[in-house]
């Protein structure tokens, strides 16, 4: 029996490893195109388009209110105009990348998929019940919409957006349960999980955010259409409404900070570089749009033409990439907090590898393995590829070479050893002293541009020294502080 | 295994494989209708007269957008199911087919925009883009179609896992690969008969008369589909070689086996009805949608029962029991249950307040 220790509020996780099963899938390399990328950029797409779904459904809704009351004779016309853009655009390639996400996850991290499905899966198909209902309530509006009264009009409208809102309400469980799983890694609870502490703010964030996108892309359709000056102008005004509640987010997004683990809170507040600057990039151009809502829609100081509204719309989506990647990278040096790593290992299983290798049972051949110069170098490869590759790439983008070319051999081997206090949001090493020199030697193979012949390296004293750091640095995440530790 | 499919597994694995047949079933339903649809709108095009109208391809163009959506929305569920049944083996097939896997989301969207394109007026007024976009969009299809039977055949084949892997092909060849996807687009063929006679039907009783030979050509559809996807059985039964003949009726497979060729009877006697029908044809549809619900059902775990046989299934018992120990069933079942009331009444209220079109 093996335990791995985590900070005080990890679980100790226990395991039986001689029925340990780590499932090894074959490893795609995307190029000098970093994984968490190429799913980044999808999910930034997808989550803009959704969002705008939802908020889409807010604002028709209102809108064929008004139009019920009396108080927006263009309403009517303009929503029959608005949801033929949303229908095209949302129900096809939004509804298309969703399957995209899936699709793209099973690429990058197999397995944290896996564990997400299994965990939440009948939450998953309870969504799919509301996003099917989004779709026949849509669909009904869409090919009977114009030959409806104004009634059976709010009631699909209403329909359709409380579907699109319920579908963003469990997936965001899923999501939120990702990087602060909570209650639910103590008692396995589903609903401990899926209300988890980063649920609400997240929600309300997503929400209002979903309205803010919605109103943005009015702005550009009512600006194109034939709609008289003044029509325009109201209608923009009302529109404009749904941006209001983006007051809020500044609480809210305070409230989702005060919500994450301390650790994931420092990463985006300083801690790494890129995370501050997205941090800041969604939360600038969410300032800039607010402000433009607030003096030229709201107060009506300035008017809006399509140019602007299109300007504006690249604006949201800036501030929903910069939301998302913040999101995405809090997490580290998890995909799942405290429960699997990024590179899709348990704790658990990083003791066992330490012992027994994390790619011995790797049943996947390198590719190209005559290109390698000795068993060493496609030991390293394979470690490389297992341990590595699902953030880092050999020479492109955040490539081991950039990060760790100019290092001496000692240096690397220190720093991988000690991987997740060199930099705490990295996992630890999983592998052994052979599997660790190995790496070492890949990444120096690499850095002299693959020469055809390179040493092997076997000095029992350096595997040891290996083996030490190995030991000191432990198998416990590298965020805990040394108090925490003792505890 | 003795008992018929899905007993004689374990509790949570016989539910699991009951919720992925009947989720798919109903997905299969929605994307025959999009592959036959658009192989039937091609041929009208090709072969149709400019100036007059054709009732089937006005219908196919009117609806297979919406029946796209529909495929692509039902066939979400199955593919939730079948991670908690076959996890490792979807992912893998995934992995490998790779970029080619991934092909198939863009050419999913090219293809839903292209059936888009078909209603403008811009494309309806010219015949030779007509039949171009349709080209287009039907070859997204079958591309897709293509895609997901080499993903069903790669994963089920874990000794070709690795070598695919060290060869760098994104391509798996196997022989049974077209003449499966042959079946299965032939296959499609008498539930698009189905479903259009549906059409027709309740266009003719909301008031817009509807030849009876555009039944009579429904009618020849499905039979012809019937005839010609149980050649393409026969052939294929006759490639996958005696192991695999020796599962599809024995006794797991063999009842629905039975219901799947009862089906086809019915679904025969159905459209022969429906070919002599002057009146009454929602009793011959009736008739053909029972045996073409059996013949997609039984199909359809027949499909199954030779994917269970062909991997070590007992291994995978562990995980579906732990998946089913997460909570969430009722949750489901409830919301379920008030969504499909909610849709049939939105449904209901498009269908039954809008005003009818001026003729």
């Amino acid at each position: 029996m093996k335990t791995a220790q985590g900070t005080p509020y990890i679980i100790t996780v226990t395991v039986d490893t001689s029925s340990l099963g780590v499932p090894y899938y074959p490893t795609n390399d995307f190029g000098p195109l970093m994984k968490g990328l190429v799913i980044g950029g999808l999910g930034i797409f997808h989550v803009f388009l959704a969002q705008f779904a939802i908020g889409g459904g807010v604002l028709m809704t209102y809108f064929e209110w008004l139009s019920g009351k009396g108080k927006l004779p263009s309403a009517r016309r303009f929503t029959s105009g608005y949801f033929k853009v949303l229908v095209l655009v949302s129900f096809v390639v939004g509804a298309l990348t969703g399957v995209g996400m899936w699709f793209t996850s099973i690429q990058t991290s197999p397995r944290t998929i896996g564990l997400m499905v299994d965990t939440f899966h009948w939450v998953w198909a309870t969504e799919w019940t509301f996003f099917a209902l989004e779709v026949i309530a849509g669909y009904c509006f869409y090919r009977y919409g114009d030959r409806l009264d104004g009634r059976s009009r709010l009631f699909l409208l209403g329909l359709y957006t409380t579907a699109a809102w319920f579908s963003l309400f469990w997936i965001n469980g899923i999501l939120s349960w990702q990087l602060t799983p909570g209650a639910w890694l103590e008692s396995g609870d589903l609903w401990a999980g899926f209300f988890n502490p980063t649920f609400w703010p997240s929600l309300f964030f997503r929400t209002f955010a979903a309205m803010a996108i919605a109103a943005l892309v009015a702005a550009l359709v009512i600006s194109v259409s034939p709609f008289e000056r003044d029509e325009q102008k109201e209608l923009l005004h009302r529109a404009a409404h749904l941006l209001a509640p983006m007051a809020l987010m500044p609480l809210l997004g305070a409230w989702y900070l005060l919500a994450m683990p301390k650790d994931s809170r420092s990463w985006v507040l300083g801690g790494s570089p890129a995370m501050s600057m997205f941090f800041g990039l969604g939360a600038g151009a969410s300032l800039l749009v607010g402000l433009y809502a607030l003096f030229g829609l709201l107060l009506r100081r300035l008017y809006i033409n399509s140019a602007t509204a299109s300007l504006l719309i690249v604006l949201g989506f800036a501030a929903t990439a910069g939301g998302e990647f913040v999101r995405e990278g809090a997490r580290k040096p998890f995909t799942v907090r405290e429960t699997l790593y990024s590179n899709a290992m348990t704790p658990a299983e990083i003791v066992t590898m330490r012992e027994q290798g994390s790619v011995t049972l790797d049943p996947y051949p390198l590719r190209d393995a005559a290109d390698f110069p000795n068993d060493q170098v496609r030991l390293g490869a394979k470690v490389y590829r297992f341990q590595c590759s699902v953030c880092h790439t050999v020479g492109g983008v955040n490539g081991l070479v950039h990060l760790a070319g100019t290092w001496t051999a000692e240096q690397t081997r220190l720093n991988v050893a000690k991987l997740q206090h060199t930099k705490p949001f990295m996992p630890p090493f999983a592998g052994t002293p052979e599997e660790l020199e190995a790496l070492v030697r890949y990444i120096e193979w690499e850095a002299a541009s693959r020469p055809k012949e390179f040493e092997v390296t076997s000095d029992p004293a350096e595997l040891a020294q290996i083996k030490r750091w190995l030991d000191e640095a432990g198998t416990a995440p590298g965020y805990t502080t040394a108090s925490e530790k003792k505890r | 295994m003795d008992a018929p499919f899905p007993f004689g597994f374990p509790g949570p694995t016989a539910f699991y494989l009951a919720t992925y047949v009947l989720t798919l079933v109903a997905h299969v339903v929605f994307m025959n209708y999009v592959l036959a649809g658009t192989g039937v709108l091609l041929v009208r095009q090709i072969r149709g007269k400019s100036g007059t109208s054709d009732v089937l391809a006005e219908l196919l163009r009117d609806w297979l957008p919406f029946a796209l959506s529909a495929a692509i929305t039902a066939g979400i569920a199955p593919l939730l199911f079948i991670q908690i049944l076959y996890k490792k083996a979807f992912y893998t097939a995934n992995l490998l087919l790779f970029h080619r896997w991934m092909l198939i989301l863009p050419a999913l969207i090219v293809g839903f925009y292209l059936l888009y394109a078909q209603k403008t007026a811009f494309v309806k007024a010219r015949p030779r883009l007509k039949v171009l976009v349709t080209t287009g969009a039907l070859a997204c299809f079958l591309f897709t179609a293509l895609s997901w039977t080499e993903n069903y055949l790669l994963a089920r084949s874990e000794g070709a896992w690795a070598p695919m892997y060290a060869s760098k092909s994104m391509i798996y060849e196997n022989r049974e690969i077209l003449p499966r996807m042959l079946l299965w687009t032939l296959g499609a063929l008498p539930t698009l008969a189905v479903l259009l006679g549906w059409q027709l039907h309740r266009r003719e009783r909301a008031g817009s008369p509807v030849e009876t030979a555009t039944f009579q050509r429904v009618a020849r559809l499905g039979l012809g589909g019937l005839v010609v996807a149980g050649a393409c059985a026969a052939g294929y039964a006759m490639l996958v070689g005696p192991a695999a003949r020796a599962h599809a009726v024995g006794p797991m497979a063999l009842p629905w086996f039975v219901a799947a060729a009862a089906g086809v009877v019915v679904e025969g006697a159905g459209f022969v009805g429906l070919y002599r029908a002057q009146a009454n044809r929602g009793k011959w549809l009736g008739i053909a949608s029972a045996g073409l619900f059996f013949v997609i059902l039984g199909t359809t775990v027949v499909r199954e029962v030779l994917r269970i046989t062909a991997v070590d299934f007992a291994a995978l018992y562990p995980e579906h029991a732990r998946a089913a120990q997460v909570s969430g069933r009722w949750l489901f079942l409830g919301f379920f249950l008030v969504n499909a009331v909610l849709a049939t009444w939105a449904i209901r209220t498009a269908l039954t307040r809008a005003e009818r079109p001026a003729a």
